[in-house]
């Protein structure tokens, strides 16, 4: 039973830290607020054969934060943001927005929830990317930008 | 806090003095700002020296060209309410667009505060809750960390619904006066002081910092003229 048990904790520590390349992702569908439907995936994705359109690092803003931020498209033409080792503070009412600047301009949330570690999320359609190249952590309730990542 | 209100609004219908008045009043600087207003007032203390009470008033705004700025307190201040009077402004999230006129009406329930001494009396109102009307505006927005909103030019109308709610955290155009008030010997009255008024438009989309709303706050002298409705 304790050998059981041990290989149960080593299976979740397991799945907590590695970025597996793995065809199983588990998805949470989210609509927000500005009514965009959203999709919170953890990081069991493969992205080989997908081509990087853009990628940056997480800088501080009000907040310690830090990680990399990566946008993959598919052959299909489907977007997708992928945070890699994003470490923010927890904060009432964060988001997820794409914007033109770090003023919040033109944004699209992509996510009303914040997940530390590795996640990715859905871009829409509607995101024009040549001009969308800001990823931020967004306090709406306070109205405060923890950090932001500009996409290159 | 209930008790207290309560308190008070029983203090408000067992007083058997009162009094009501009508009120012309311009306040003007390099803008002009008519407003006429309805009042009703309560003495209260042993000399019935004080006097509170409410009323509704219509209040104009007109000038040539200004500045509104960002609105909300979160913005201006990153505090709230009472927390927000009290702190300096951050300039980081302040953006401003610049009418090449304004034109408010706005039509508020009103609080009235006085303490008089003979013929002569002190006091303060303020705006409370109301309703604003006025023509769309177009002007120039500028948004130093926005390069692509950064003069542009932006539509916006008078922010319709008007709430207190202390210092930035206000929403709306609201007037305050502070005043000094001589009673004349055919118990009208003259009033003089000073008019803060708030004045503040919504664009038609959101800007910067998921913000849409923005104003301008004007400090006028101004005199009036009271219409003692009930002369003894």
């Amino acid at each position: 039973m304790r050998i059981l048990m041990l290989f149960t904790l080593i299976a979740i520590n397991g799945c907590n830290k590695s970025i597996e390349i793995d065809p199983v992702a588990t998805t949470t569908p989210n609509t927000t607020d500005n009514g965009t439907n959203t999709t919170t995936t953890s990081m069991t994705t493969d992205f080989a054969g997908e081509k990087i359109l853009l990628e940056g690092k997480f800088v501080n803003d009000a907040h310690p934060t830090s990680g990399i931020a990566k946008i993959y498209e598919a052959k299909d033409g489907k977007r997708t943001l992928v945070f890699e080792n994003l470490k923010s503070d927890a904060g009432p009412d964060l988001r997820i927005y794409i914007a033109n600047d770090k003023a919040v301009t033109n944004f699209v949330e992509l996510s009303n929830k914040v997940e530390n570690g590795n996640k990715m999320y859905d871009i829409p359609a509607k995101v024009d990317l040549n001009k969308q190249k800001f990823v931020l952590i967004w306090c709406k309730q306070f109205s405060v930008l923890f950090g932001h990542a500009e996409l290159k | 806090m209930k008790k207290l209100i309560a308190l008070l609004l029983l203090c408000l219908f067992s007083t058997k003095t009162w009094s009501q008045s009508l009120d012309f009043a311009v306040a003007a600087k390099k803008e002009f700002a008519p407003s006429v207003s309805f009042q009703k007032t309560y003495d209260f203390g042993k000399k019935k020296n004080f006097q509170l009470g409410w009323g509704i008033r219509a209040n104009g705004y007109f000038s040539g060209q200004k500045e509104y700025l960002t609105a909300p307190a979160l913005l201006t201040s990153g505090k709230q309410s009472l927390a927000a009077f009290f702190t300096e402004y951050n300039p980081a999230k302040i953006d401003t667009i610049n009418f090449a006129k304004s034109r408010l009406v706005s039509f508020n329930a009103l609080i009235v505060l006085q303490y008089s001494f003979k013929k002569s009396a002190i006091g303060f109102n303020i705006d409370a809750l109301g309703f604003t009307l006025g023509s769309e505006q177009s002007g120039v927005f500028r948004a130093s960390e926005s390069p692509s909103l950064n003069k542009t030019t932006q539509t916006a109308s008078p922010t319709p619904l008007n709430v207190l709610l202390i210092s930035d955290s206000d929403r709306g155009s609201l007037n305050s006066e502070i005043y000094f008030k001589q009673t004349l010997k055919n118990q009208n009255a003259l009033r003089f002081g000073l008019s803060f008024q708030f004045m503040e438009y919504t664009t038609k989309q959101i800007l910067t910092y998921e913000n849409d709303r923005f104003r301008h706050k004007s400090l006028m002298p101004f005199v009036a003229y009271t219409l003692n409705l009930r002369k003894k």
